[in-house]
């Protein structure tokens, strides 16, 4: 993860930009013929494979925890992975685990968010005590949900607890809760 | 592998040459040499144009492979330009491919695997994914979000824009610090390690 000593001075977005498919035909046509003679723009457009690979597997292994989209579950779903939905909406409860052969669980958080600019995900013990927060999450309005993946490792540490997940929409006069959604957590049981 | 670093080495089209030049004889020092530094850049092209890793490995021995029996032949008429030799053999056998599938057995009965380097396993070096992991958490919501949606199928700025209510060049943007953020991060890991 060396900086760059490409001669011609190629840029790192442009290899990104390379990478997925976002340049025109012929600026990649040209972009090509530099990356077959330079040994530093091939050795750097590996490191970024590199990323992307070890990205999947930290998704498909469970390991990463935040938001995503409806697309991203649908791709996840396709590609075999087990997941395991719970859906609740604003003010809603559900019950709640993970299995031993669960790839990942989701947590699908309905809410109206039309006017939010910017929304934080708040996680509570059954005590209200503040968890963990996720800062300025992403979202697109009109999909009227949150989707979350929290790490599966640290559910299967839990033990029978109550946790709670709170959207607060942030703003000049404080926050403003959007939501509250309960999970009513039991472990697996052992065999 | 850097220019800079390899500054006294034998460039590509010398190897090529000395190649050529070994008829009938065979320069395996060479071959072997220009196999190595080549291979992962054809491995690359097939990995951004197949998006399959499998089909990357197979394109990538298909195309040296004939690089080396076209070098061995003679029948590459500048081989100056070998780097753009092989760019054209790539782009040819990915039509192809897309056309009729491999056709290889020809080739793996002239040339052994065992005769060349295991380029696919030194290019396709693994990282330390606690590591990674451990860089990922360190980013914003929003950073990491747009991370896990634009590198899990390797998807544009466009695509990934909308679905997170981003414009598409907040996308690029966020996504370019991140890169940033995670080299940094990475290069840290490593000095660690």
């Amino acid at each position: 993860m060396s900086r760059s000593s490409c001669l011609a001075g190629i840029e790192s977005e442009l290899l990104t930009q390379y990478w997925l498919g976002e340049l025109d035909a012929s600026r990649e046509a040209l972009f090509e013929e530099h990356l077959f003679g330079c040994n530093d723009c091939a050795a750097r457009l590996q490191e970024l494979v590199g990323i992307a690979d070890g990205i999947r597997a930290l998704i498909q292994n469970g390991s990463m925890q935040g938001v995503v989209s409806k697309n991203l579950l649908e791709r996840l779903a396709e590609e075999g992975l087990r997941l395991r939905e719970y859906a609740v909406v604003e003010g809603g409860s559900v019950n709640c685990t993970v299995a031993p052969d669960d790839d990942l669980v989701i947590s699908r958080l309905s809410a109206s968010l039309v006017g939010v600019t910017c929304l934080d995900l708040v996680l509570s013990d059954e005590e209200g005590v503040e968890q963990l927060r996720l800062h300025d999450i992403p979202f697109n309005a009109d999909a009227g949900e949150i989707i979350f993946i929290p790490s599966i490792a640290y559910l299967r540490t839990l033990p029978a607890t109550t946790m709670r997940m709170h959207l607060l929409a942030m703003n000049h006069a404080g926050p403003k809760q959007i939501g509250e959604y309960i999970f009513l957590h039991t472990p697996w049981p052992s065999t | 592998m850097r220019d800079l670093a390899n500054a006294e080495e034998p460039d590509d089209a010398s190897l090529a040459r000395r190649i050529a030049a070994a008829r009938p004889d065979t320069d395996a020092e060479a071959e072997s040499t220009l196999y190595r530094r080549l291979a992962p850049r054809v491995r690359l092209y097939g990995l951004r144009h197949l998006r399959d890793g499998a089909a990357a490995a197979d394109l990538m021995q298909q195309v040296m492979l004939m690089m080396l029996e076209k070098l061995r032949a003679g029948e590459v008429r500048e081989p100056d330009q070998i780097a753009s030799f092989v760019l054209g053999m790539c782009r040819m056998a990915v039509l192809d491919l897309r056309r009729t599938g491999l056709r290889r057995a020809r080739l793996l009965q002239t040339f052994s695997d065992d005769v060349f380097p295991s380029v696919a396993t030194e290019a396709n070096d693994e990282l330390d994914h606690t590591w990674l992991q451990r860089c990922l958490d360190r980013l914003s919501e929003r950073q990491r979000s747009v991370m896990l949606l634009t590198f899990y199928d390797d998807r544009s700025a466009k695509s990934v824009a909308g679905e997170l209510g981003l414009s598409e060049a907040n996308v690029r943007v966020i996504r370019h610090r991140s890169l940033e953020q995670l080299r940094t991060c990475m290069a840290e890991g490593s000095a660690e390690s």
